[in-house]
């Protein structure tokens, strides 16, 4: 069974058009303890343990980071809007205190106007012998 | 986790008018102060919590993405055919699917037979651990409990509340009965003066409920995790200026009876957002 804390979740459409702009949903089971708390009883401050940063990977080309500091809540939601261009592979990462990573990946299936698929590749013509 | 629950069934009222509408109700229906009224009556028809929260609270409750009370949920479904104890049981040997306990959980608190006293579901789970399992208990208001507890919950989401107060539940209900009526603490209020005389008003910057606790297990926002009515009640206390009682407690308890009792009808939410 795992951790609770490493419980996360990733909500994508599974198909889009060439050119819309989708939102990315993510929620993770996180404490965030923020490092200023103290246990009522003994007076020592809890050690801060929470989310550093978010980033999001398309194809892994990096297209969102957050950095997140000790105000963030607890189980942090977090949501942005994504502009498809083609299909690929979507990939979360978020990574704690203690550089423990965790990732969530989802594929996004993108067509044309006419449906067909647009594929992540660029044609390219054949450079000409040197 | 495809299904909807009781959010999605439900007829929703935009807005505070019928809010008054309904208070304009109770007043007309209620036939003088507390206490007088007949026992078998709650003062005035009852409205989920749900009700009372703001848009963004309920947001994240209809979005069964972003409701963070899901991650308990589906904890509490790996916990269910998690085998323990010296026979390697779990939930699931004898219940089989957790669907077979649709409806049970808007029946808690209710009598124990064989130890002749009021339990909360929370506490059914544990004497199930202990006498079918032979596990240890899990500690009250821990995460494993909570999660099963919401897990059970979630099967009787859209049940009404349907408690039984006769029998021998009856001396317990009157106990909390009493315990909602009686003034504690240094501001001195009963639970009666806020929920059932100034429903609809603000304290501070909240909207006061009916104080319903068909949403519980729930998931308070202001804790970030799902807790028990207990919890709650021990929360509301200590508003009150109060020494809260345990959690898992007798007194807590006849007084959840009691408030479920007042929720006779209202559809069970699981898992709910509160603040």
């Amino acid at each position: 069974m795992a951790s609770p804390t490493d419980e996360r979740r990733l909500k994508v459409p599974e198909r889009a058009v060439q050119g819309e702009v989708i939102v990315v949903k993510t929620l993770a089971r996180h404490p965030m303890e923020p490092g200023v708390r103290r246990d009522p009883k003994s007076g020592v401050i809890y050690p801060r343990f929470i989310i550093q940063s978010v980033v999001c990977r398309f194809n892994g080309a990096e297209v969102f980071r957050a950095r997140w500091y000790s105000g963030v809540s607890e189980n942090p939601f977090l949501s942005f809007p994504l502009r498809m261009d083609e299909s690929g592979v979507i990939e979360v990462e978020w990574v704690d205190d203690y550089l423990k990573s965790t990732t969530r990946s989802a594929f996004i299936q993108v067509v044309d106007e006419e449906g067909r698929e647009v594929w992540p590749v660029t044609a390219r013509t054949p450079s000409a012998p040197a | 986790m495809a299904s909807h629950g009781a959010n999605a069934v439900r007829p929703r009222l935009k807005g505070f008018s019928w809010l008054w509408l309904a208070m304009a109700g109770a007043v007309v229906a209620w036939p003088g102060w507390p206490g007088s009224e007949p026992a078998e009556l709650p003062p005035f028809s009852p409205l989920s919590g749900y009700e009372f929260a703001r848009p963004e609270t309920r947001a994240i409750q209809d979005d069964e993405f972003a409701n963070p009370g899901l991650f308990w949920i589906e904890r509490g479904a790996e916990l269910w055919t998690n085998p323990a104890g010296p026979g390697d049981r779990s939930c699931h040997s004898c219940h089989g699917a957790a669907t077979a306990m649709a409806g049970a959980a808007a029946t808690y608190p209710k009598i124990d037979e064989v130890a002749g006293r009021l339990v909360n579901l929370e506490q059914r789970i544990n004497l199930c651990r202990t006498r079918h399992v032979g596990a240890e208990p899990y500690p009250l208001e821990s995460d494993p409990l909570l999660s099963l507890s919401a897990y059970v919950t979630r099967q009787s989401a859209g049940e009404p509340l349907r408690v039984r107060i006769d029998g021998r539940a009856r001396e317990w209900f009157e106990r909390g009965r009493g315990l909602y009526r009686q003034r504690v603490g240094q501001m001195n209020v009963a639970c009666t003066q806020c929920h059932d005389q100034r429903v609809g008003h603000l304290l501070r910057a909240e909207r006061i409920s009916q104080g319903q606790i068909n949403g519980f297990p729930a998931y308070l926002l202001r804790w970030g995790t799902v807790s028990s009515a207990h919890r709650r009640f021990q929360f509301c206390n200590e508003q009150a200026r109060a020494e809260p009682l345990p959690i898992g407690s007798d007194d807590y308890n006849a007084l959840q009876l009691y408030v479920a009792w007042r929720g006779t009808g209202l559809l069970v939410e699981a898992p709910a957002v509160r603040r």
